[in-house]
């Protein structure tokens, strides 16, 4: 079942063509990868999507409904959510805060009855928070849940990012690099993981990685971008082999030195935003 | 003393039960029972009115200034529509036989007028970001004053009276404590989730599901309300307003409170309108070296607290949980961990 069709997909930044044509027909539960040098129009394609920019051509559509011109928060309600490149949490707020802010839209009771807390506002606060706490003991961060969300390690403030964006019971998931930053080891937990959420909630996932372990071991389907034009599409075996995608990447012995690409990317990258120390 | 305070943004345990209704009930008792007893003099009774005043007013500009983290700079201008508002109601629809039991109603009144001219300020300014809502307010509370200053029915210039003094100690208390109440149980509500990422991340808020629009609406037009009933009051204790009481030091009187007492806390506010508020009655042998005094104040606050007393912190009691202990107690299956 298709949940989501992509069709000639494309936006300019002042003359700038950050992404053209691009198609997707991505299918319920499906787990597609999305790679591309920096700069190549990945992130443009997300904030596309999620409604942040408006496309200048092409058309979105999600079960049948086009998005194009939506608000993002209609387009979260809808039950497509996502994480950022370079993280975005509510930094001040607590792990459990952060996760409830997204249920926004699930609450039963009106601005009245949370004006004097009163009617449906007791049961309904505790319905979600319970419901939050489970996400968060899922996502092992249930016993940080009081914590300010910017005390946590960068590792789990990627996790919880996670978890807010599955905290809406979306759809599609659009994941902008969830490992960038991590040492080898901790990809090898976000692999887990993510293997795990997609079996555990009933969700298709994009993935955007520079870590090709990742998208070779998770996805299904995987389309290549280079300067906002797909330049291949296919299975991970396929992607591996294609010579178009070899050259994008040359200079590099092999995919796992892509991996590496993580610094000095320019726009609104990841790296910097590790935590020192 | 510091066990009493925590960070907002950490969960505590329950405290005792209810004490905050028992603070509640004792200083609505002691509202009545010290000016009836004669034992507060005329104008410590003024001086604790001002206060509550004051408090109405900053936990009123520190929902769109500290919770939501907007810059709103012409509260004053939501003060004079309620003041204004509040004592037209009182004074040319409300029979004069009615007397204090209509009072209620032309703050109600004063309160509405401020929410619905809110509105004309708010639908168009949250609709672009930034420093847009700054420039609005502040322009919004100029053309405020002169459409009052050119408004014969309204007294022009000189002002409008006819109120009867109905603004005692004990209505006070009450406009008080439900003020402080409406907003605390609304900051803790799904809407005021949405208020504090805002604050914290609109984007990210926006894109989490929060229509932030309406909630940046609907905040804006809740501080306003409570702004003009800060207003129907100190029409009603004065018996006199003109457009020059709520000028633009009426609206950096608030600003200082608001950033002295400390940015999205209840406590924060009560606070800083309580300092602010006796600090300048002590000073006011000073004349108008307070005027220099004050901002200097709050220039040392800017630099060595810039969030204020208690800012982005809360007491205990104000603080609502839906599940007591919520932290701690969930307990299960882990996953991802090593
Ligand atoms: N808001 C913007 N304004 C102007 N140019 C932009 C904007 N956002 C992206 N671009 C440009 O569009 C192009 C595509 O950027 P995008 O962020 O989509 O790349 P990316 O594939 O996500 O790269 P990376 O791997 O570094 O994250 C780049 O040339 C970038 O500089
Ligand atoms: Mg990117």
């Amino acid at each position: 079942m298709e949940i989501l069709r992509i069709k000639a997909l494309g936006h300019d930044f002042g003359g700038l063509r950050a992404l053209s044509g691009f198609d997707l027909a991505l299918d319920e539960r499906e787990f597609v990868g999305v790679i591309g040098p920096n700069g190549s129009g990945k992130t443009t394609l997300f904030n596309l999507v999620s409604g942040i920019y408006r496309a200048a051509t092409g058309s979105i559509s999600f079960r049948g409904r086009e998005l194009v011109g939506m608000s993002p928060s209609s387009i979260a309600h809808l039950g497509i959510t996502r994480t950022f490149q370079n993280i975005r949490l509510f930094k001040e707020l607590t792990v459990l805060d952060n996760v409830r802010v997204a249920k926004y839209a699930a609450v039963r009771y009106s601005g009245l009855e949370a004006l004097l807390h009163v009617g449906r506002f007791r049961t309904e606060e505790r319905r979600l928070t319970e419901e939050a706490m489970e996400l968060l003991t899922l996502f092992g961060l249930d016993d940080k849940a009081e914590d300010p969300a910017k005390n946590l390690p960068y590792g789990l403030q990627r996790r919880l990012e996670m978890a807010r964006a599955l905290a809406a019971s979306p759809n599609v998931l659009l994941l902008d690099e969830p490992g960038a930053g991590m040492n080898p080891a901790e990809i090898g937990r976000l692999i887990q993981l993510l293997q795990w959420t997609k079996e555990h909630f009933p969700i298709a996932i994009v993935l955007i990685e520079h870590h090709m372990k990742m998208v070779m071991e998770l996805c299904q389907r995987i389309k290549v971008l280079d300067f906002g034009v797909t330049i291949s599409e296919g299975t991970p075996m396929q992607i591996r082999q294609d010579p178009k995608v070899i050259e994008v990447y040359l200079g590099k012995k092999d995919y796992a030195a892509v991996a590496g690409r993580t610094e000095n990317t320019g726009y609104g990258h990841t790296a910097d935003n590790r935590p020192h120390g | 003393m510091m066990k009493i305070f925590r960070t907002a943004i950490h969960g505590q345990p329950a405290g005792p039960r209810r004490p905050m209704l028992a603070v509640i009930i004792a200083g609505f008792a002691l509202s009545i029972a010290l000016p009836y007893f004669g034992l507060l003099n005329k104008y410590v009774i003024f001086v604790l009115i001002s206060v509550g005043i004051n408090v109405i007013l900053t936990i009123s500009l520190n929902l769109v200034n500290g919770f939501m983290g907007e810059f709103s700079v012409g509260h004053a201008g939501f003060m004079a529509v309620g003041a204004y508002g509040a004592a037209v109601t009182s004074v040319n629809v409300i029979p004069r036989w009615m007397g204090a039991a209509a009072f209620p109603t032309a703050i109600l009144a004063g309160g509405l007028a401020a929410a619905l001219v809110s509105l004309f300020v708010a639908i168009p300014s949250f609709k672009t970001r930034g420093d847009y809502l700054a420039i609005v307010t502040l322009a919004f509370a100029m053309i405020v004053k002169s459409a009052l200053e050119n408004m014969d029915v309204l007294g022009g210039p000189r002002g409008f009276m006819g109120m009867q003094q109905f603004t005692t100690l004990p209505w006070v208390f009450f406009w008080m404590v439900l003020s402080l109440w409406a907003i605390r149980n609304f900051v803790y509500s799904a809407y005021g989730r949405g208020v504090l990422s805002i604050r914290e991340d609109e984007t990210a808020s926006e894109l989490s599901g929060v229509d932030t629009r309406k909630v940046k609406v609907l905040t804006f037009a809740l501080s306003s309300f409570f702004a003009g009933v800060a207003g129907g009051l100190y029409a009603h204790l004065l018996q006199f307003i003109n457009p020059s009481m709520f000028d633009v030091i009426k609206s950096t009187e608030m600003l200082i409170m608001v950033y002295l007492g400390g940015v999205g806390s209840i406590a924060g506010s009560i606070l800083g309108a309580s300092i602010y508020t006796i600090l300048m009655e002590v000073l006011r042998p000073m004349g108008v070296w307070r005027m220099v005094l004050m901002p200097a104040v709050l220039i040392l606050l800017m630099i060595f607290r810039p969030r204020g007393i208690m800012g982005l912190r809360e007491l205990r009691w104000f603080v609502y949980k839906a599940i007591p202990h919520s932290g701690a107690a969930a307990k299960g299956q882990n996953i991802g961990n090593t």
